[in-house]
């Protein structure tokens, strides 16, 4: 079941406050995961997202589950917690975990050396790695070029953020926290050197104006220390923005990175029906401040396409930015860790600083260790133990039932599964997934849709599919169809500035039938 | 008789044909692929400066009548659609906007989806209630094809009755042989029956489908499912051209060509990253920032080679001309008015 | 491959003869099949849905894109692991037993050392012989001396269609050995010919391409209609496709001509002995269209477009019952 205790949870308050062992602000990876290790720990805790679920880093990486070997020289703390992380998510959420496996590849400008640095290092921190002689290489991995010089294989895989992220939210919610996205914490009031007041706007307008806690975690990511602030407290921090683009079909098998000291443009990621190339590094000068430059396309494609030539002709669909909060300044050499910090101002004030998507849990855990030792609550963590889904199992007749599995994990079963009709044909999306989605009450826009279900994501980038949503919202509940078609495709635009090719004409077919015919102006 | 070839089976290249053949020319049209008219609404959006009657001429058949003058239609998403000319039940008269409208459409089925179409006239202020037809018809199946017999527009008739609203806005499912039934279902009901403007659907076949049985009622050979590969040039001249289709080949001999390929949505032109080229390699192309807006450049209708020699007789016609005034949603008035310049400015080479 | 280049148009789907008919709901149609599933992992959960095409390449013809449609979708079939349809299974054993899709009911062999070989293709010496005698005798009319060899097997497309791959390289080497007696190979089937030609690499003519230039009449009285087979206007040459009609009307024929006339009857693809309900609905919309032209019969130049009309309801001659020399 799809939680429909949102509303029920939100109805049960008092009127004016509301009192909360927990408050947990941020609804990413780490907010999730802190939610549902607190709520199976027994811990009565509030999850407030001010957007959907994975606004921030969450939902603007690659989709890389580490293996740990990207940080193996570098950072070894990361590197051997990618490690060990790993093998904990493919056992506990298998289902949003396609099992590519990893390639490390380097090409005749790359150190020579840098290769058996690497083995070395993989391998004093925990973090499986096996030489492949290049024949091998191009044997399991025939995209590969052929100038390819060494491969190194690892256990990368790729993830999808989204249905990870939900996965924890409903497996919080089921085990008691209560869980809101669209709910955006707006000032804080601090007594005694704790914080005592959070004042919150909830857009749906269920829940009081303010929440009483005992503890508040600050897991804003890269909005933790605008959130610190709020509190008077001050959490130093850096922002690197990293873009990503997104090539349309699977280019590759495997994960494949680039065997030399982390440099842009070193990785693709299959996931899905496409294949994410990454990253760039720069300092980003607020949490929003994603943008992604022609140049940073330029060099992604011409960095991933020297290990994969075929790139160079492949669809560019869509491009991307993400904000990374990385702890102690902000470029290639800051460290992936993470901290928990807290000042006496407000010493229930947690903030959670740094990690990445593959240590989530982890960060979970300590955050939620150092919550329940304030708290005198003496469980341990179960996090690691309990499983977030099974293994996928598709249906077969058609290839939407083949991927609910993926998609849902444990969620997939109450998706009525006898209307064959689909609604987002590059994703192959059913009509049901949409419904289902929409009355859990979490979706209040099209995007919302899509995260969970991934209608719009293909290479139409929601042309063919969006009124069709809309439709299904209508019928589910009223929303201003206007204003949420031209919120939807001013999102979708975004990704496509830089269009280009055979995307540039996809573009100019949208603008065609939505400027020029449907006349939804402002589309630019 | 002077032969003539006419690359392109869109609106440009169509009525460049039609026109061809009544001044006299043995013409042939060439041409592969859906062209942009067949994905278009199947309206004319801006009434043409040039040609008014020769378009008027050209499109009148006895199958499906046209309206022209200040007409407005209802889009499939509820808004409004405003043009020039358009099939008798896709607008109205501007002045006569219906009080109340039945959106009636099948259930979950993208050609019309009905709720959001009706809150969207609401919002405007023209009462409308949807009517969701039950059914379970997959997206990617044409609604037309539930619509091909008699049993299906009898039993939509009976559905249609006891609606009170002054108007009925029906999903695009009718082909130019079955438009008729548009007719007969509006004297049945005593409603206005109103298709709702569609893109990418049968309305814009319709347009594609009436030109080129104009066309070859007025005497043009259609080679269909066929494309232009190469030009034979002597001088300022083009002389001949290999036609490809299947697995064979043809060479033409020809007097004088029309150039009517399209723009980059249909190949017309080659958009590499954002650089638009002549897929011919032969003649000028002016860029704009816009891909829309680029095309050949065509002086006084005839094309400029490479070399910077006007062409004697080689003209071109519609999308696949620089237009530094073309919007995005219009497009066949411009490429109507083109093709009559363009043969114009062949006869007078 | 270059379904990448997609902008979700739809012309294929209005194109396609198996979604504008009431029976294909549960075809995923060209652009799933083609462009979409490609993409994903899970592709092959379409399973025989995908067999649903009658590979008529109506949605490749549309394609403003210039996509290889009817290429991707034969190779989605050719990665297909779901098991066979009961009509291919008996295909397949048909094939194993005696080298041809259906059984052979013709016996008018002709092994007499002749350079040319007529192939009439496995319906025409099966189901259809009256339309492997009529094109025999033609033939013989106009001088053209051929054999029809008993030795000869199935051209191997049908197999090639449901990824039977061993199965027609196997039959393209027993026939290459027949072909190997022979200067030239004419044949009644656009399939066969594309086949013949795409292939085996063989120079093979339909039957229209013989017929053209010759002086031929025809005794047919009353108004006939035209079935432009597929595989011949949009797999052959769309210049054939058009001397089916030029020929006809040059032998005295009163050809009645109309829009759908090149629309897919509804046999090819393997949908004949796959889907057969699929296949005759397709077949009777086109009856339909030709019964309310109030023509007397259909004209045509392929055996499953004679066979799969036939069974819709109309009179449909082949090409060589049509005609006849002119002395």
């Amino acid at each position: 079941m799809f939680s429909t205790s949102i509303y029920e949870l939100v109805h049960s308050f008092s009127p004016d406050h509301m009192r909360k062992d927990v408050l947990i602000i941020g609804g990413g990876a780490t907010g999730a995961g802190i939610a549902r290790d607190l709520a199976l720990r027994g811990v009565d805790c509030l999850l407030l997202e001010m957007g959907d679920f994975c606004h921030g880093a969450s939902g603007g990486n690659h989709g890389l589950l580490h293996s740990g070997g990207r940080y193996a020289v570098k950072d070894p703390t990361s590197a051997s917690e990618c490690a060990l992380e790993n093998t904990i998510l493919r056992r506990i959420a298998p289902f949003c975990i396609e099992d590519t496996g990893g390639l490390f590849v380097s090409l005749p400008e790359d150190d020579p050396d840098f290769a058996d640095t690497f083995l070395n290092a993989c391998r004093s921190n925990g973090v499986p790695a096996e030489e492949l002689t290049p024949e091998e290489a191009l044997l399991s991995e025939p995209e590969l070029g052929p100038r390819l010089t060494r491969c190194i294989r690892v256990h990368d895989g790729s993830i999808d953020p989204f249905s990870l992220v939900q996965a924890n939210v409903d497996d919080a919610r089921s085990a008691g926290a209560a869980v809101l996205n669209h709910c955006a914490v707006t000032g804080m009031a601090v007594e005694d050197g704790r914080v005592v007041k959070v004042e919150v706007r909830d857009r749906r307008g269920g829940l009081p104006s303010s929440i009483m806690p005992e503890i508040v975690v600050n897991a804003a990511g890269a909005w933790v220390s605008e959130v610190a602030k709020m509190a008077g407290c001050h959490v130093a921090m850096g922002l690197d923005q990293g873009s990503m683009l997104v090539m349309d079909g699977r280019q590759c098998r495997h994960v494949v990175n680039r065997l030399r000291p982390p440099s842009n443009g070193d990785i693709a990621v299959s996931n899905h029906t496409s294949t994410i190339l990454g990253t760039t590094s720069r300092p980003a000068s607020s949490p929003d401040d994603a943008a992604v430059t022609k140049e940073d396309v330029d060099l992604l494609i011409r960095e991933t396409a020297a290990m994969l030539p075929s790139l160079r002709e492949g669809r560019t669909i869509r491009v991307y930015g993400g904000v990374r909060p990385l702890l102690g300044g902000s470029g290639r050499g800051a460290s992936r860790s993470f901290a928990i910090l807290s000042e006496d101002r407000a010493e229930n004030l947690l903030s959670v600083a740094g990690g990445k998507l593959t240590t989530y849990r982890l960060m979970a855990e300590k955050v939620s260790d150092r919550v329940c030792e304030i708290l005198g609550n003496g469980s341990k963590c179960r996090t690691h133990l309990e499983s977030l889904g099974p293994f996928p199992e598709g249906e077969g007749g058609s290839i939407s039932l083949a991927r609910l599995g993926r998609k849902y994990g444990r969620m997939a079963s109450s998706i009525d599964t006898s209307d064959p009709r689909v609604v987002c044909s590059c994703e192959q999306v059913l009509r049901s997934e949409v419904k289902t989605v929409v009355s859990s009450g979490d979706a209040l826009t099209l995007t919302d849709v899509m995260r969970r279900t991934r209608a719009g994501m293909g290479y139409c980038q929601g042309l063919e599919c969006s009124l069709s949503v809309l439709e299904i919202m209508m019928e589910e509940k009223g929303i201003d169809p206007l204003h949420s078609m031209k919120e939807f495709l001013l999102e979708r635009e975004r990704g496509m500035t830089q269009a280009t090719g055979d995307q540039l004409r996809q573009r100019m077919l949208g603008w065609h039938v939505l400027r020029g015919v449907y006349g939804l102006e402002g589309m630019e | 008789m002077s032969r003539a070839l006419v690359i392109g089976n869109g609106a440009a290249g169509t009525f460049s044909s039609w026109l061809l053949a009544k001044r006299g020319w043995e013409v042939t049209q060439v041409g592969r692929g859906t062209p942009s008219t067949a994905l278009s609404t199947g309206c004319l959006r801006s009434a043409p400066d040039v040609c008014r009657s020769e378009i008027s001429e050209f499109l009148s058949n006895a199958l499906m009548s046209m309206r022209s003058g200040r007409r407005e239609g209802i889009s499939k998403i509820g808004t409004s659609f405003q043009c020039w000319m358009s099939p008798s039940h896709s607008t109205w008269e501007v002045e006569e906007t219906p009080k109340s409208i039945a959106v009636v459409g099948m259930e979950g089925h993208p050609s019309l989806p009905v709720r959001v179409t009706a809150a969207m006239l609401n919002e405007r202020g023209i009462k409308a209630n949807s009517y969701p037809m039950q059914g379970s018809v997959p997206s990617d199946m044409p609604l037309a094809a539930s619509f091909r017999n008699d049993e299906a527009w009898e039993s939509l008739a009976e559905g249609l009755k006891g609606i009170s609203e002054e108007a009925i806005l029906l999903p695009a499912i009718v082909s130019l042989q079955d438009y008729h039934r548009l007719d007969q279902l509006e004297r049945r009901c005593a409603r206005k029956i109103m298709e709702a403007i569609t893109p990418l659907g049968p309305s814009g076949q319709r347009l594609a489908d009436l030109m080129q049985w104009k066309a070859r009622e007025s005497g043009v050979t259609i080679w269909d499912g066929r494309k232009v590969t190469s030009l034979e040039v002597k001088g300022d001249e083009v002389r001949g051209a290999t036609v490809i289709g299947g697995m064979d080949a043809r060479n033409i001999a020809v007097d004088a060509i029309v150039v009517a390929t399209g723009s980059v949505l249909v190949d017309g032109l080659v958009l590499k990253e954002r650089h638009l080229s002549d897929p011919f390699s032969m003649f000028q192309v002016i860029r704009y920032e816009d891909p829309l807006k680029g095309g050949y450049d065509g002086s006084n209708g005839r094309l400029i080679a490479i070399n910077g020699r006007t062409m004697s007789n080689v003209a071109g016609a519609g999308d696949c001309l620089s237009s530094e005034h073309r919007t995005y949603g219009s497009g066949l008035t411009e490429a109507l008015e083109s093709a009559y310049l363009a043969v114009r400015a062949l006869e007078e080479a | 491959m270059n379904e990448g280049r997609c902008v979700k148009c739809g012309s294929c789907l209005r194109a396609c003869p198996v979604l504008n008919d009431p029976s294909g709901s549960q075809f995923p149609g060209p652009r799933t099949t083609g462009v979409d599933a490609p993409r994903f992992m899970e592709r092959d959960s379409l399973g025989r849905n995908v067999l649903r095409c009658s590979m008529c390449h109506a949605c490749e013809w549309a394609c403003p894109s210039g996509i290889t449609l009817t290429r991707s979708m034969l190779k989605l079939r050719s990665e297909m692991s779901a098991e066979r349809l009961p009509g291919h299974r008996k295909m397949v054993e048909n094939v194993t037993s005696f080298g041809r899709t259906v059984s052979t009911e013709f016996n008018g062999w002709i092994e007499n050392g002749n350079r040319t070989l007529y192939f009439p293709g496995c319906i025409g010496l099966g189901r259809l012989t009256r339309l492997t005698s009529s094109v025999s005798t033609l033939l013989t009319s106009l001088g053209i001396q051929h054999d029809i060899s008993s030795e000869v097997l199935c051209c191997g497309s049908p197999l090639l269609k449901i990824g039977a791959f061993d199965m027609a390289e196997d039959l393209r080497r027993r026939n290459l050995e027949v072909f190997a007696r022979y200067d030239r190979v004419i044949t009644s089937c656009p399939g066969c010919t594309y086949q013949l030609r795409e292939v085996y690499g063989i120079e093979a003519k339909h039957v229209i391409e013989v017929l053209k230039g010759s002086d031929l009449r025809s005794r047919l009285e009353g108004r006939y209609a035209l079935q432009v087979p597929c595989h011949l206007k949009r797999g052959l040459s769309p210049w054939t496709a058009e001397d089916l009609a030029s020929i006809l009307e040059s032998a005295g024929v009163n050809v009645v001509r109309m829009p759908r006339e090149d629309g897919c009857c509804g046999g090819g693809g393997g949908m004949l002995s796959g889907f057969p309900e699929t296949s005759s609905s397709i077949a009777r919309n086109k009856v339909d269209m030709y019964r309310r032209a109030g023509v007397d019969g259909v004209i045509t130049a392929c055996p499953f477009c004679s066979l799969n009309l036939g069974r819709g309801g109309i009179k449909v001659l082949d090409i060589g019952e049509a005609i006849a020399p002119k002395h």
